[in-house]
């Protein structure tokens, strides 16, 4: 018999190998394409403009365009690590420091689109006709002192955020979530940050591209202020140094831009429509208006793009490592015991820990219950009555949390039925998604603990004259070392889940932002080395609450 | 409690008839052994005796009572008698806790509790390992616990479910004196299961012989075992039973004439017809004449070889048929073989009258 399985085994072991191989070899023959990758924001992603571009550019090339779209800070900084041959990004300060640095070279301006202030149709603050952008964030600010206003920021180092946050600086103000009540640093990206304007009524600066696609849901937000020349956003092409990452494609890096930036491409960009209305207007060739929106070397740049004929330059040299400063940068945060870091570790240990006790409050009464119901079973509808429910409780034990927030969220935003409550973004909320996904775990785990606890204690109990009662207690204390187990790995679960707290916590800073959606904000930001500090963090909650464990059950043998 | 009564007791478990009109009775003060090889019912009968089970028909009662299955009167019930179990069941937690079990569920108070368990312990000898978890006991030891968990409620009814079974001599001993001193000193009335004939012999007034759910025979020890029936042989798996007629001689030893010329002398006295047998075991084969102590000796040849393992059983004819084990190793080295002329000899002591 042991032969015979580990035979099927092998069969098994060799079949996905051999599957695995022909994948490989697939994968490998299939290569002779020509790979290139682009770096970009989301929003011209989002806007539907490559998917529109790239097409064309594809077939006159023979290329792949590999389209990574992120933040403006981390698009950057795949670029600096050489994992992408050009950046399209909108970020003039940023983009000049790559160029300094010699990561990126022959920065050109593509075209631009605007920004617009949204807010409630309400408009608490009183800002709607006002031209000046300065003087509406000041009267926002004003409204939010008085508690009438909520400002959200994307808070994401996005190509938006840093706009924002250089209007703010004009203003001769530096808000944030420590500091003001009505300012919210969000950490998302723009839709998220648009749908948690609508459902709080507040305040945001967002693209006029994410706002069209967006509109029709955002029935409390409206455009209150545009068209001042700040709201310009300009978006900069820069190839990757073929000296700094040498096996970068800088051929077809160049190529792409002369396309962008050729008659054709401009054209195609100005042609480029959204709900009726103009996302993106070209200005490679309007050589004044890109001066002034921060390209100087407009005219010589695009000179020097029409006259190459794609070439690659190559040289070697060498690169940092942005793991291993990611890794000093965390032991620093951690042994300094950073408060923003300390505060995000106690909200996870607060938001999971609540979570898990509640959960166990309910659900090893209803595991034990259920356990225990598996001794019996003589009638029929009964026993169908136990397998479904077993059945429910295991299906329910891998629910995917980002459902259970979705769930949750849906319940408590403002047209939901459990909107009036206002827990949306709040720890609360958070709390509330966890408790429902721990509440299959621990039901679980204690049911099969307490069914795996030998019939024969069961009837020793009996015999030896307990009651009803008193068996089923005994029947826990034999499965306690099960329901610690149940217990911890809820924790474990909780503790380490992501996408439930990130959808209906927001990630707030200072507020609803915990350790693993802190990671994954940070990562996004391509702050490593917080990222790295935080899943240290994490891991070592987890040794700790393991070890724990193993002692008790170590111990647990002796008495 | 005690006087228990049992009246056409049947119960069947999916379909399959375990126990078939079961009838017996058992006085007060009594150790009723059953006996019966493996699946003849016996652990069946003492789940219904400690209220674990319904019987599909048939009834039982204690006092001239019959019992009635409601929850409440099979607590109260279950709360005068205790059972211990063929497989050693303990909760994993110490053995004060273990034996404090039945008294805290009782509602005992402390110091009550403190001073039964210790007393407790002290009989079954494990004063001193209070604080031991039970399930680091060796199979003895955790037998032990549970009888002491069982004993320390002071029950009138003790069921026992092959209390030793598969314990080496000394826990037997230590659990055989405990049970005989608590039927003599507490008057405690005990059911016991057990395959082991010798034990229900020395321990039971009363015995029953139960094969295939169904009664066979029921009186004393004497009563049943004197006559035994085929049954019972074979359950005993006893091999070299003869019978045949028996005197005493003058040296205060047994003679017993089994027929075809074969004459066996036995150390205990008996006359009369009497059945007796020899363990195969208890035989030493040689292929020369024996010079020995042992008084019964006998030519044979060889019938039959049946390898058992690391031992060899032989049956060997020599007028009656005998079976003898030795060792594989000893079959080698004398290089026996079928038909071959052997010598056999076991002594006075080796023959078991029943």
């Amino acid at each position: 018999m042991v032969i015979k399985i580990s035979r099927n085994l092998l069969i098994i072991f060799l079949l996905f190998v051999i599957a695995l191989g022909g994948a490989l070899a697939f994968e490998y023959f299939q290569q002779p394409m020509e790979h290139f990758r682009l770096a970009t924001t989301t929003s011209t992603y989002d806007s539907g403009l490559l998917d529109y571009l790239t097409p064309i550019f594809e077939t006159k090339h023979n290329v792949k365009v590999d389209v990574v779209s992120v933040g403006t800070g981390q698009a950057i900084e795949i670029a600096r690590r050489g994992d992408a041959d050009m950046v399209l990004v909108h970020a003039k300060e940023l983009e000049e420091v790559f160029v300094r640095d010699g990561y990126g070279v022959h920065r050109v301006g593509v075209m631009y689109n605007d920004f617009v202030i949204i807010g409630p149709t309400s408009d608490s603050a009183g800002i709607k006709g006002i031209m000046n952008v300065t003087e509406a964030f000041m009267k926002v600010a004003e409204s939010g002192a008085e508690g009438k206003a909520v400002f959200i920021s994307r808070a994401d180092k996005s190509g938006t955020n840093l706009l924002e946050l250089k209007i703010w600086a004009q203003a001769g103000m530096y808000p944030s979530n420590s500091t003001c009540v009505w300012y919210w640093e969000a950490g998302a990206g723009m839709g998220t940050v648009l749908r948690m304007a609508n459902e709080k009524r507040a305040y945001t600066l967002t693209d006029r591209g994410t706002w069209l696609s967006f509109k029709s849901q955002l029935t409390n937000l409206a455009v209150l202020v545009e068209n001042d020349e700040i709201l310009l956003n300009p978006y900069g092409a820069i190839p990757v140094n073929p000296e700094r990452h040498p096996q970068s494609n800088f051929r077809m890096a160049v190529s792409f831009v002369k396309f962008l930036i050729s008659e054709e491409g401009q054209k195609l960009i100005a042609d480029f429509k959204k709900e009726g209305g103009t996302l993106f207007i070209p200005m490679a060739r309007n050589f004044k208006l890109a001066q002034t929106l921060g390209f100087p070397n407009q005219e010589q740049e695009v000179a020097w793009y029409d006259a190459q004929i794609a070439s690659s330059v190559m040289d070697l040299s060498h690169s940092s490592n942005p793991v291993l400063e990611g890794f000093f940068k965390a032991m620093e945060l951690i042994i300094s015991l950073n408060p923003e870091v300390l505060s995000i570790t106690l909200l996870s240990l607060r938001v999971s820990g609540t979570a898990v006790l509640l959960g166990s409050i309910v659900s090893v009464p209803l595991g034990a219950f259920l356990g225990l119901r598996g001794f019996k079973g003589k009638r029929p509808l009964l026993n169908l009555i136990n397998v479904l429910s077993r059945n429910i409780v295991n299906t329910f034990m891998g629910l995917p949390p980002v459902v259970v927030g979705l769930t949750v969220y849906l319940l408590l935003s403002v047209s939901g039925p459990l909107g009036p409550l206002q827990l949306l973004y709040t720890p609360t909320a958070m709390i509330i998604a966890q408790l429902i996904m721990v509440i299959p775990i621990i039901t679980g785990v204690t049911m099969s603990a307490v069914g795996s606890v030998d019939k024969a204690v069961r009837e020793r109990a009996f015999s030896l004259g307990a009651t009803e009662w008193q068996t089923a207690l005994i029947v826990l204390r034999e499965a306690r070392m099960g329901l610690l187990t149940a217990i911890v790995a809820a924790f474990g679960a909780a503790i380490s889940e992501v996408g439930g707290i990130m959808i209906v916590g927001g990630n707030i800073r200072w507020s609803t932002r915990v350790l693993t959606t802190a990671i994954v904000y940070e990562t996004e930001l391509g702050e490593f080395g917080v990222a790295i500090a935080l899943g240290i963090i994490l891991l070592s909650l987890a040794f700790v609450v393991n070890f724990a464990l193993t002692y008790l059950q170590l111990k647990g043998v002796g008495r | 409690m005690p006087f228990i009564e049992v009246q056409n007791l049947c119960k069947e478990y999916s379909g399959k008839r375990v126990l078939r009109d079961v009838n017996f009775r058992v006085q007060d003060e009594e150790i009723f052994a059953i006996i019966g090889p493996n699946g003849a019912g016996k652990t069946t009968l003492l789940r219904l005796l400690n209220l674990l089970d319904e019987p599909s028909s048939g009834t039982i009662s204690f006092d001239r009572a019959v019992v009635d299955y409601s929850v409440k009167s099979r607590l109260a019930l279950r709360r005068r008698m205790s059972m211990v179990f063929q497989q050693t069941i303990l909760f994993n937690m110490s053995v004060f806790d273990n034996v404090a079990y039945g008294l805290k569920i009782r509602g005992e108070n402390g110091r009550s509790i403190d001073r039964k368990v210790k007393e407790v312990l002290e009989l079954v000898q494990l004063s001193g390992f209070e604080h031991k978890n039970a399930l680091s006991l060796s199979g003895g030891e955790a037998q032990r616990v549970a009888l002491a968990q069982a004993l320390v409620v002071e029950p009138e009814l003790l069921l026992l479910d092959e209390p030793t079974a598969n314990l080496d001599p000394k826990n037997i001993f230590i659990i055989e004196k405990v049970l005989s001193w608590v039927n003599r000193e507490r008057k405690t009335t005990m059911v016991m299961a057990t395959h082991n004939m010798f034990q229900a012999e020395t321990l039971a007034k009363k015995v029953g012989f139960l094969l295939d759910g169904k009664m066979e025979k029921i009186g004393t020890a004497q009563e049943v075992f004197d006559a035994p029936s085929k049954h019972l042989i074979d359950f005993a798996r006893l091999e070299n039973v003869f019978s045949g007629n028996s005197r005493i001689l003058e040296e205060g030893t047994s003679l017993i004439d089994i027929g075809d010329g074969i004459q066996i002398e036995a150390a205990t006295r008996k006359s009369g017809n009497v059945t007796i047998f020899v363990r195969p075991e208890d035989i030493i084969l040689s292929r020369k004449p024996i010079v020995s102590s042992a008084r019964n000796v006998f030519k044979g040849k060889i019938v039959e070889i049946s390898d058992m393992g690391s031992v060899v059983k032989l049956k060997i004819d020599s007028g009656k048929r005998f079976i003898v084990q030795i060792t594989k190793r000893s079959f080698h080295e004398m290089r026996l073989n079928i038909h071959l002329e052997v010598f056999l000899a076991f002594k006075a002591s080796s023959v078991n009258i029943i």
